[in-house]
């Protein structure tokens, strides 16, 4: 056949080069017209990083951790680089104030130059946005209509309540986006004309949250310079401060400590603090004085319990005693009274963990409040709803309320508009965030279904799920869905591919075997084997990227000695977890840390631990790793420079780094995917 | 401004060097010279991978526009032509993001055909190449690059950011997918 293919695709077989081209060609060179073209590798770019750090708040919530997992951290997208040169955005006046008429001129980047019109979209925030971009809403505010001069302006009246919008220009198509190299353009507003206003400065570092690091610092350090008496200015300072592990230093400390003694001495001997202010105090007296945060903490309770940051103090203290006590009664009744004290900001916190607990019990009428009330108030109600779908159909009392919730959301899934296209996301890359979406739920419904009884139904549905991705959650349920309707062929396939899954236990392996030396001829065995092994590293790849993490992250071993992380991960297949004592996330992983270590050494591979403890090897943390027989050894990021390199923004977050010490999966918040991820790549190198 | 004359078509230079030398400091009738000795085969590069007509001129227009300034990224010890179709593949590539075109059914082009008799033979031939074109893209890609464009497999790999590994994984689903299409035929 490859003479046939060959013979079918010669050059004379094909449409002729038509003779116009050349002048075309030469026409637009001497018109002045210019292309960049892609002459480096086609660079895989990452999209917007969507890494998860409350700000302020210990305890993430579950519905969060799951957008993450299953929008994808980083969705890779086969844009090569070099593509055009950049456009330039600006805003008159630069400085605009609320309400105000916006004029916006814009020299278009080369890919966008020829065109007429273009869309003007942007992400517009208001004071009371929270960090990150969910839920944040995307708006075409104008249309951009090219001039003479070729530059496109346009103009529109910025809404009165926002105070900060990040802009975008694209085409008619919307593939053509200019994004200012994942920057975007951005219109801060004023109340004195002079300097940008605090809730806008403060809405640009919400935005940046999760996309740059370096700038959300400064935009913080920027509010302090310019408010200097702002407690929230400073809080947030502290925050990132803490985040990239310079807190501790002296002289960041001392300058939180004067900030600190400054407001202290403002309030502490005022009798009637505002709640909001005791809140600042409460909540940034923590990390930088001790005995302030005892004190402001108690009065905090006392005097406004139901203030923002009391409640947020209440739930942390509501999930330890649960942890000592494992009462989910009491903590159900005290997340009642938090509901019914709640703030606009804590309200899905606490809705989801009511969802959680009410799970817990698999008593329907209360699974019914809780989601009832987190419906209300979730910034992201698909996602939502899927990850509440997902987790009641896996109690097997609430199994029909959890199908008929699946069943609701591919309802909603049904239009694709439902998920909102992101501001620098081109439709297709939408439309692959929605297919992701509607997989992810297929597959727990078509479990459902299985479990439920509804085995052809659940088998239908769980071969669509399957189209893409890697689930061996999905492969097991089609297998038990084959067998129960009687394909033992096709059962055989699913337990092929069960079997080449990396987390696969011992036993189950040795199962698995055993069934199939009683049960099916060898040779085919090994064909089937083979097969899914190569279905595995295709399927699971289908979602890498290709990113260097150059040459700058440095890490510290326990005995202080640094070296270049790629020293580390060169030649073997590393999975590297950034990882904190202080997370209770991270904390539930440890148990798995070593088991998972262990299976990658077997193979060749291995598990890199970065601590987040800007010490090093205290005494403490040793022997917390010694109680928890962590084996693998920790190591410490120097500068920053790691945490920079990977863009991570939290913890525990799994990345997979090939032997070329590129980054070939990022920010994953499941050591069992992480594993399986380096599994494919080890595979894929191999071969 | 003045337009360009016509230039003259020329005959293969005996050193692109020189041309791509004279091309990279602008000189208009260097590129025409180039276009002349590299457009046909940069277009059956193009047309192959796109599966149309007009993204494949496209592709070659962006191609020699930017030619001159991306000569200066070129290195002169590696052969231009192969160069050239790289820097065409990944430009497919680009645009594939770039645009959402819908894909004409280009492979049913009788126009392509035209002053030829239809023989078995290149009834055969559009039947390989409807096959071809129904493949998924990733797959398409794949079995193009490698059993008509002859790049290997880590140099598709490198071109379209997945793993030597994937490469030939696709290629062989690629070409199981064109036995059954053809034997179903």
């Amino acid at each position: 056949m490859s003479e046939r293919l060959r013979e079918a695709f010669e050059a004379d077989r094909l449409p002729p080069l038509p003779p116009e081209l050349r002048d075309r060609v030469l026409t637009s060179r001497v018109a002045g017209a210019r292309v960049i073209l892609p002459l480096g590798d086609p660079g895989i770019v990452p999209d917007a990083h969507r890494g998860w750090r409350w700000r302020g708040v210990a305890v993430a919530a579950a519905v969060t951790m799951m957008v993450v997992l299953a929008e994808g951290v980083w969705s890779p997208s086969q844009e090569a680089d070099a593509g055009s040169t950049g456009g330039a955005m600006t805003f008159a006046p630069a400085l605009a104030r609320p309400g105000a008429l916006v004029q916006v001129d814009y020299v278009p980047s080369a890919s966008l130059a020829s065109s007429t019109q273009l869309a003007l979209r942007a992400r517009l925030r208001s004071a009371s946005h929270p960090s990150y971009q969910t839920g944040i809403p995307v708006r075409t505010v104008a249309v951009l209509t090219r001039d003479g001069d070729g530059h496109f302006r346009a103009s529109f009246t910025l809404p009165d309540s926002v105070v900060f919008a990040a802009f975008v220009a694209e085409d008619s198509s919307r593939n053509l986006i200019d994004d200012h190299q994942r920057r975007t353009w951005e219109l801060l507003t004023t109340l004195d004309g002079v300097r940008p206003s605090l809730t806008a400065l403060d809405q640009r570092a919400n935005d940046l949250m999760g996309r740059n690091f370096e700038e959300g610092h400064a935009t913080v350090r920027r509010m302090t310079v310019l408010y200097p008496d702002s407690l929230s200015a400073w809080s947030f300072l502290s925050s990132f401060d803490f985040w990239l592990g310079i807190r501790d230093r002296d002289t960041v400390l001392i300058k939180h400590r004067a900030a600190l003694a400054h407001a202290d001495s403002q309030w502490r001997r005022t009798p009637k603090v505002p709640a909001p202010m005791l809140g600042r105090l409460a909540w940034y007296a923590q990390g930088v004085d001790s005995a302030a945060a005892v004190y402001w903490r108690a009065r905090l309770l006392r005097e406004a319990p139901t203030a923002s940051v009391a409640l947020q103090f209440r739930l942390s203290d509501a999930s330890r005693t649960l942890w000592r006590t494992r009462d989910t009664a009491a903590m159900l009744r005290t997340l009642d009274s938090l509901w019914s004290q709640r703030t606009p900001d804590r309200a899905q916190q606490i809705a989801d963990a009511g969802v959680s607990y009410a799970v817990a019990t698999a008593r329907a009428p209360l699974v019914a409040t809780w989601w009832g009330r987190l419906q209300r108030v979730s910034a992201d109600s698909i996602m939502t709803a899927i990850d509440y779908a997902k987790r009641v159909s896996r109690v097997p009392s609430l199994v029909a309320q959890g199908i008929g919730a699946l069943r609701a959301v591919l309802h909603t899934l049904e239009q694709p508009t439902v998920t909102a296209r992101h501001l620098t996301e081109a439709p297709s890359q939408r439309e692959d965030r929605h297919a992701r979406r509607r997989r992810y739920v297929l597959s727990a419904l078509g479990q459902a279904l299985v479990s439920s009884g509804e085995l052809r139904a659940g088998r239908d549905t769980l071969i669509l799920a399957a189209e893409r991705g890697w689930d061996v959650e999905n492969i097991r349920a089609l297998r038990h869905a084959h067998l129960a309707l009687g394909d033992s062929a096709a059962a055989w396939t699913q337990l092929a591919l069960e079997s080449v899954d990396p987390t696969l236990s011992g036993a189950r392996r040795d199962s698995i075997n055993a069934t199939a030396a009683a049960g099916i001829d060898a040779e085919r065995w090994r064909g089937l084997v083979r097969s899914a092994s190569e279905t595995f590293a295709s399927r699971v790849l289908a979602d890498a990227v290709v990113l260097s993490l150059g040459r700058t992250a440095r890490v510290r071993d326990s005995s202080g000695r640094e070296s270049l992380l790629r020293e580390r991960t060169a030649s073997r297949t590393t999975v590297v977890v950034f990882w904190s004592r202080d997370c209770g996330w991270a904390l539930d992983d440890v148990a798995k840390l070593n088991a998972v270590a262990d299976r990658l050494r077997a193979v060749g591979s291995q598990l890199l631990i970065v601590s987040d403890d800007a010490q090093g090897m205290t005494p403490e943390l040793r022997a917390f790793l010694a109680r928890h027989r962590v084996t693998t050894p920790v190591y410490f990021d120097v500068d920053h420079t790691t945490a920079k390199a990977f863009n991570n923004w939290g913890t525990p977050y799994y990345y997979v780094v090939d032997t070329d010490s590129r980054l070939r999966f990022a920010a994953g918040t499941d050591l069992e995917t992480a594993h399986v991820r380096a599994e494919a790549v080890r595979l894929s190198g191999a071969r | 401004m003045d337009m360009p004359a016509r230039l003259p078509a020329a005959t293969p230079p005996a050193d692109v060097t020189c041309l791509a030398h004279a091309a990279r400091g602008g000189d208009i009738a260097a590129l025409g010279a180039l276009y002349d000795c590299f457009a046909a085969m940069l277009y059956a590069t193009a047309y192959r991978l796109c599966g149309n007509t007009e993204d494949a001129q496209d592709v070659v227009h962006d191609c020699f526009v930017g030619l001159p300034e991306a000569l200066r990224h070129y290195d002169e010890r590696g052969r231009l032509d192969a160069w050239l179709r790289r820097v065409v593949v990944r430009l497919v590539l680009m645009r594939r993001r770039g645009a959402a075109r819908r894909r004409e059914d280009a492979f049913d082009d009788d126009l392509q055909l035209a002053g030829r008799e239809r023989t078995d033979a290149l009834a055969e031939h559009r039947d390989v190449q409807r096959a071809v074109a129904a493949l998924p893209e990733s797959l398409r890609d794949v079995f193009i690059l490698k059993q008509v464009e002859g790049y290997r497999h880590d140099e598709i790999a490198t071109l379209l950011g997945i793993t030597e590994g994937a490469s030939r994984v696709r290629l062989t689903r690629a070409v199981d997918a064109l036995r059954r299409a053809l034997v179903e035929r």
